[in-house]
């Protein structure tokens, strides 16, 4: 589902024609994996609205259109430009947070104001920060990255910001931006890639959640795929037949973040040998990398004299220099 | 080369500034503001943006230009400084720190190198035998062309023989070194990787053959050279690739040409490492395992550390590079 996120329904109703698109409220239309709102003019009007249609929609994407001005000379009056990153200006001063696209060949950047430019001394300074000046973007951006979702802006230029801005003409040439603006999309930005879902999944075996987490990560980090991960799971199971899906999926982890870090297994089956004396009296030796501490850990459950005699003996043949040499990292890894 | 140039009004007229400007060949629109802190830095601009819009922001220093460096900084017992000449880099290294240090990729050059040596010249007249570095923001010769100040710094280092210097560079830009004498206080050190590494992170950077090269042309007309080998980021092969790397610098630097040798493996704060996961998603570097170790910082675990470093240091040793000049670079 894409959102639409327009300000005026001048600028929009081009979208509404040739989408087809029902209205469904004052602010809301709606088409066939389209909807579109009508979120008024600045940015407090769109941190009003848009939460709402996200929460009640789920969008993959949101795109805003709109009519800008222009702050540089570079920029062409009536070229719709995509943004590359928005930044905010309020009360005076820039606001320090931006937000940057999805679309990666965008290159002009636009600054969202909480009123229009008419004095030409504030559109210089504003042109320090970006070639685009707009009232609504920077609120787009802010809200789509509060809910992780991919956004899109696309500016039409309707005059250079400052004392030569008309809002009495863009008003009477608002059908023109707004048949511009919707052949824009049609012709250029429908063909934009739908934002990918990294979590659909179809994996033919049985895994806990933490462990699918986990096994993403690691086929994101050794760009494998789905059926590459099926393939060794079933070598997996077949070497192995009378294990559960479960622990074959921690044994296919394992695996795998063995082959992303072949020293790590080193280490690990380094310190194995130390603590395997410890594993056949039923006691844990452990050692965790992860704290960046050198410190051992023991845990044994005592239920008999005999359990403490074991002990006694394994706790002799320890040697804390062994576990230092290993510290040091003073092994071999060939 | 930049895409707009913001000069502070309190400088316009600097003789640098005009240097600065004159050397500046395709240069963007200029811009005159009462303070580059009024913009540079006051929006979170993207890292990324540094590739097609790099504004250049021309400054004077204000406060103090000259800091005391964390421990384990350099070598030796005595107290580091190092110095603030500039913000940013052209360069772009995957895993540079400053993606995440300041909030924008913007560079600034401060013109303003009278005070920083004036500030230099306080500390040396408590305590003589004291280090300055110069490229902890900014690469110390990338653009050295263009803003030419090295020779200031040159005079002050002949005047006080006992206060070391150290330009830190993974640039080959040495028109300016060719152009002053050497002394023995005076170490340009060179951030090296093996070849793989340094074609895998190194963006923009001359290969590390151009680095072995210019080496060469500076140890022949006499300078001494510090070498960082840091950071080390682990890869198939990685020990191949120092082994060559460091019997090519065997072949290029005579043992009394060589200051020092620092070794350091890849390293970040959480929020730079961050900014590595958002700007390099399919970098090598964000598909290994790191712990958060004892100074906060993204690491290996120590094991594996340790056996990096102790690794390529014996390989050092191997090459009959002297142990007593080489030190671990931020490991505690």
């Amino acid at each position: 589902m894409t959102l639409i996120s327009i300000a005026h329904l001048g600028e929009a109703q081009s979208f509404i024609r040739q989408l087809k698109l029902k209205k469904i409220d004052n602010y809301c239309y709606q088409g066939e994996n389209t909807i579109l709102i009508i979120t008024g003019e600045g940015q407090s009007e769109v941190f009003c609205l848009l939460p709402f249609y996200i929460a009640k929609y789920l969008p993959s994407r949101i795109i805003n259109f709109g009519i800008a001005g222009a702050l540089d000379k570079s920029i062409q009056i009536e070229k719709i430009y995509s943004i590359q990153t928005t930044y905010g200006h309020m009360e005076k001063s820039p606001r320090f947070q931006s937000f940057t696209s999805a679309d990666n060949d965008a290159t002009k950047d636009c600054i969202t104001c909480e009123m229009r430019i008419f004095d030409n001394n504030f559109a210089k300074h504003l042109s320090s920060f970006a070639e685009i000046v707009d009232r609504e973007v920077w609120a787009v951006g802010k809200v789509a990255k509060k809910f992780k979702i991919p956004f899109y802006a696309y500016k039409m230029i309707s005059d250079y910001a400052g004392e030569e801005t008309s809002c009495f003409d863009l008003k009477e040439r608002a059908k023109y931006f707004s048949d511009s603006l919707v052949n824009h999309y049609l012709s250029n930005v429908l063909t934009l890639e739908a934002a990918k879902n990294n979590m659909e999944d179809d994996f033919n075996f049985y895994l806990s959640f933490t462990q699918k987490k986990s096994l993403h990560k690691l086929m994101n980090k050794l760009n494998l795929n789905t059926k590459n991960i099926n393939n060794i799971f079933n070598e997996l199971k077949e070497q192995n037949p009378k294990k559960r899906e479960k622990e074959l999926a921690s044994v296919l982890i394992k695996k795998l973040q063995y082959s992303l870090n072949p020293v790590n297994e080193k280490i690990e089956r380094k310190f194995h040998q130390l603590a395997k004396g410890f594993d056949e009296i039923g006691a844990k030796l452990l050692f965790n990398p992860q704290t960046d501490k050198k410190n051992l850990t023991l845990r044994m459950d005592i239920n008999d004299q005999k359990n403490i005699d074991n002990l006694q003996k394994e706790l002799a043949k320890l040697s804390f220099s062994e576990f230092e040499k290993l510290w040091d990292g003073d092994f071999d890894v060939s | 080369m930049f895409h707009k140039i913001f000069i502070e009004n309190e400088i316009k007229d600097h003789p640098r500034t005009k240097y600065i400007l004159s050397n500046l060949k395709n240069r963007g629109e200029i811009k005159y503001i009462d303070d580059h802190q009024q913009i540079w830095g006051r929006v979170k601009k993207p890292y990324l943006q540094k590739r097609k819009k790099l504004n250049l922001f021309l400054a004077s220093k204000k406060g103090s230009c000259v800091k005391l460096a964390p421990d384990a900084y350099g070598l030796g017992q005595e107290k580091h400084y190092y110095f603030i000449h500039a913000y940013n880099c052209i360069y772009e290294c995957e895993y540079c720190y400053l993606q995440g240090y300041f909030n924008t990729p913007d560079l600034v050059f401060f013109v303003n190198h009278e005070e920083i040596i004036r500030q230099m010249q306080e500390i040396v007249n408590q305590d003589q035998n004291v280090w300055f570095h110069s490229g902890e923001f900014s690469d110390s010769l990338a653009l050295s062309h263009i803003t030419g100040e090295l020779d200031l710094y040159f005079d002050f280092f002949k005047k006080n023989p006992d206060a070391k210097f150290e330009l830190r560079t993974k640039s080959v830009n040495i028109k300016e070194l060719k152009k002053l004498s050497p002394t023995d206080n005076i170490f340009v050190s060179f951030t090296l990787s093996s070849k793989a590494a340094g074609g895998a992170f190194d963006y923009k950077c001359p290969s590390v053959k151009l680095r072995l090269q210019a080496i060469r042309e500076l140890v022949a007309l006499g300078y001494k050279i510090g070498l960082h080998l840091d950071p080390i980021i682990y890869h198939d092969n990685f020990l191949d690739g120092y082994n060559e790397l460091i019997k090519n610098l065997k072949e290029i630097i005579p043992s009394n040409q060589i200051g020092y040798i620092s070794l350091g493996v890849v390293r970040f704060t959480p929020d730079v490492y961050h900014h590595v996961q958002s700007n390099y998603p399919d970098s090598l570097i964000t598909k290994q395992d790191y712990i958060k170790s004892f100074d906060d910082k993204i690491r290996y675990n120590r094991p594996m550390r340790n056996w990096i470093l102790n690794s390529v240091k014996q390989v050092l040793i191997n090459h009959h590079f002297q142990s007593e000049k080489i030190y671990f670079c931020m490991e505690d």
